[in-house]
């Protein structure tokens, strides 16, 4: 997520740092003002802009969200993968960063081309119907064999000429390792950060592992607190992380971390089924959690969930209408109103 | 959904209070169902009530699958499991817990206090056992019931299932809400849905669809390439209602598709269904990510 905190300081670093998708070829403004109020915080009836090469106005709506996982070198590839819906173009950005939330350069391919780019951003455009998949393998100068893994995450951004275009596209991340994992990673939008997150799996020290993500969503370094409950809902082991960097005032984007839960958690735990609550107190994060299984791997389901000291969840918290932005991204300009 | 029918019976009121005692149970800020539920000690208590679809299992012939749920740390929840095939309610036996015995039924309740998880594990045919020698397939229908709306809007149940150790597939099937309670619970019941993968060699696409619609219904299945072009079209068998069905993107599409990246649209018109998709490669396999595909003008 890129925060509010960082608008004042970098605003103008930020539009050099992540270029908005191209204005040469598909169309993925509207010529004519828009309501983006569905899906980002914008005021109702308005939209942002964007000022085009002929001098006329584009109006275009945005929503943007971070994949708090990404696997690329020592054997892995990760895959982003999103098509533009029936409704709308799509212009697409992704930006790649380390464990610490720094720009991290990786060799990229887009639509199957033979030579990677280097780089810390792709960015495109996909007409009405097209799907794309940009292929990272590693760090920029480990060509071609890759051997050294890199890890980190990958912030997404897209730009739509109308609400519901930007209200239905659904990327995803797929990190593998042939011949045998294959996993995916959920999009976190921004706006959907939160501070306890929980999925139920099995992590009996034999073929059944846990392992999980935490992406840290605060503006400082926090440690998450990792609580498991066995299957009669008692809490049998506790552990914490190591700090997890918090938005770097360069990049406005944070630090993720990714361990077994074996090695968060030390105690010996049970067979059965068990209960693992991230707990960031009043830090907000994004959780992904790993089920093992001998070689079969896949991603938990994980939601939303409270304090053990008993604090209720604000249900103005979980509205049915979520944004899929924060209150105010820092790459664009302000919101005009019609 | 019939929800009378499907919602089957409640969950046993002898443990985990899954019910408030006020009568006034506010449930809309959740936008769930406010429901009596009669109490095995009398009275009655009210419950607010989120359900969904699991749009595929598959038990038995090497593959199992078990169903995941929690109650949140807000409060304690009631669970039913409905298994479904062909438009009927399907006998397969489970597991739960250290049990090993299996239990035989078409529907699944229990109750779960603050933060105990479950594990519901499904064999197979209950006339398979003990071998199971064959493959059950069909969907789960899942009905929770909470003593608050927030314990609602927070639950995130799941259903794995696994063709593991003769391959190491270990699919994620996420639950597709009847309507859109939380942020977290999407409406999960829409006339269209896609879906982005790779068909060619060494991976196949493979998807699951219910028919959620009133009549038996066929789903025009279309492919884009690349470019945004379409490069293949083809339509489902009909589906019952209340059934689903499970298909290899090759087993509709049969011209050759190009390599790279495609876009797979489900187009049900006006009947609405509930997607899942797979990418499989080589011997990996993962769920795809499926995104509501609106009609030019509609909204969600």
């Amino acid at each position: 997520m890129k925060s509010l905190y960082f608008l004042g300081l970098i605003g103008l670093l930020a539009a050099a740092l992540h270029a908005q998708p191209p204005t040469t070829g598909t169309v993925w403004w509207s010529t004519t003002p828009i309501d983006c109020s569905s899906v980002d915080n914008v005021p109702a009836g308005s939209s942002y802009t964007i000022s085009l090469p002929s001098g006329a106005t584009g109006y275009y709506c945005y929503v943007s969200g971070t994949f708090p996982w990404l696997a690329a070198g020592s054997g892995y590839v990760t895959a982003l993968r999103v098509a533009a819906p029936a409704s709308g173009a799509v212009g697409v950005d992704y930006s790649f960063y380390d464990t610490g939330g720094n720009s991290q350069n990786l060799d990229t391919t887009l639509a199957g081309g033979s030579s990677p780019a280097s780089g810390n951003d792709v960015n495109f455009v996909l007409s009405v119907n097209q799907p794309a998949e940009v292929d990272l393998f590693g760090a920029q100068g480990d060509a071609p064999n890759y051997s050294n893994l890199k890890t980190g995450s990958v912030f997404a951004q897209f730009y739509c000429p109308n609400a519901n275009t930007c209200l239905t596209v659904l990327p995803q991340l797929i990190y593998s390792a042939p011949p045998t994992i294959s996993l995916s990673v959920p999009i976190a939008w921004d706006g959907l950060e939160w501070t306890q997150w929980s999925a139920e799996g099995i992590d009996d020290g034999g073929a059944h592992r846990m392992s999980l993500v935490i992406y840290n969503q605060a503006k400082v370094a926090a440690i998450y607190t990792v609580r498991v409950y066995d299957s009669t809902g008692a809490q049998l082991g506790i552990g914490t992380t190591p700090a997890i960097a918090g938005y770097s005032t360069v990049t406005g984007e944070a630090g993720t971390y990714g361990d077994l839960l074996s090695n968060i958690v030390k105690t010996s735990l049970p067979s059965g089924i068990l209960k693992v609550l991230v707990d960031g107190g009043s830090n907000n994060s994004t959780v992904l959690m790993l089920q093992g299984n001998g070689r079969a791997i896949a991603t938990l389901q994980v939601g939303y969930d409270s304090a053990p000291s008993g604090g209720s969840t604000s249900t103005s918290a979980l509205q049915t209408s979520p944004k899929r932005a924060p209150s105010k991204p820092r790459h664009i300009s302000n919101p005009v109103t019609k | 959904m019939a929800a009378a029918t499907l919602y089957g019976q409640q969950p046993p009121t002898t443990g985990a209070q899954y019910w408030s005692t006020d009568p006034n149970l506010d449930c809309s800020s959740a936008h769930a169902l406010a429901i009596q539920v009669p109490l095995a000690s009398g009275g009655m208590g009210t419950s607010c009530l989120v359900s969904g679809t699991f749009a595929w299992l598959a038990a038995g012939g090497a593959w199992s699958t078990s169903i995941r749920a929690t109650a949140p740390a807000s409060g304690a929840i009631g669970v039913n499991y409905g298994f479904w095939q062909d438009g009927q309610r399907i006998s397969l036996d489970t597991t739960s817990g250290n049990g090993t015995v299996p239990a035989s039924g078409n529907l699944v309740s229990f109750a779960l206090n603050a933060n105990q998880p479950s594990e519901i594990r499904l064999l197979g045919a209950t006339s398979s056992a003990p071998q199971y020698g064959t493959t059950q397939t069909g969907f789960v229908y899942a009905v929770f019931f909470c003593p608050d709306a927030a314990t609602c809007a927070t639950l995130v149940p799941q259903l794995l299932f696994s063709f593991a150790p003769v391959k190491p597939w270990s699919l994620s099937v996420p639950i597709l809400w009847d309507s859109s309670y939380s942020s977290f619970q999407p409406k999960g019941i829409l006339p269209g849905w896609s879906a982005s993968g790779i068909s060619d060699a060494t991976h196949l696409i493979s998807f699951a669809v219910c028919n959620q619609s009133r009549t038996a219904a066929t789903f025009i299945v279309r492919v884009f390439d690349s470019n945004g072009s379409l490069v293949g079209q083809s339509t489902t068998p009909s589906i019952p209602v209340l059934g689903t069905v499970g298909l290899l993107l090759t087993d509709l599409i049969r011209t050759p598709l190009p390599a790279g990246i495609l876009k797979v649209v489900i187009d049900g018109g006006s009947n609405v269904s509930s997607v899942a998709f797979f990418q499989f490669d080589g011997d990996s396999a993962t769920s795809l990510q499926v995104a509501p595909e609106l009609p030019r003008g509609s909204t969600l």
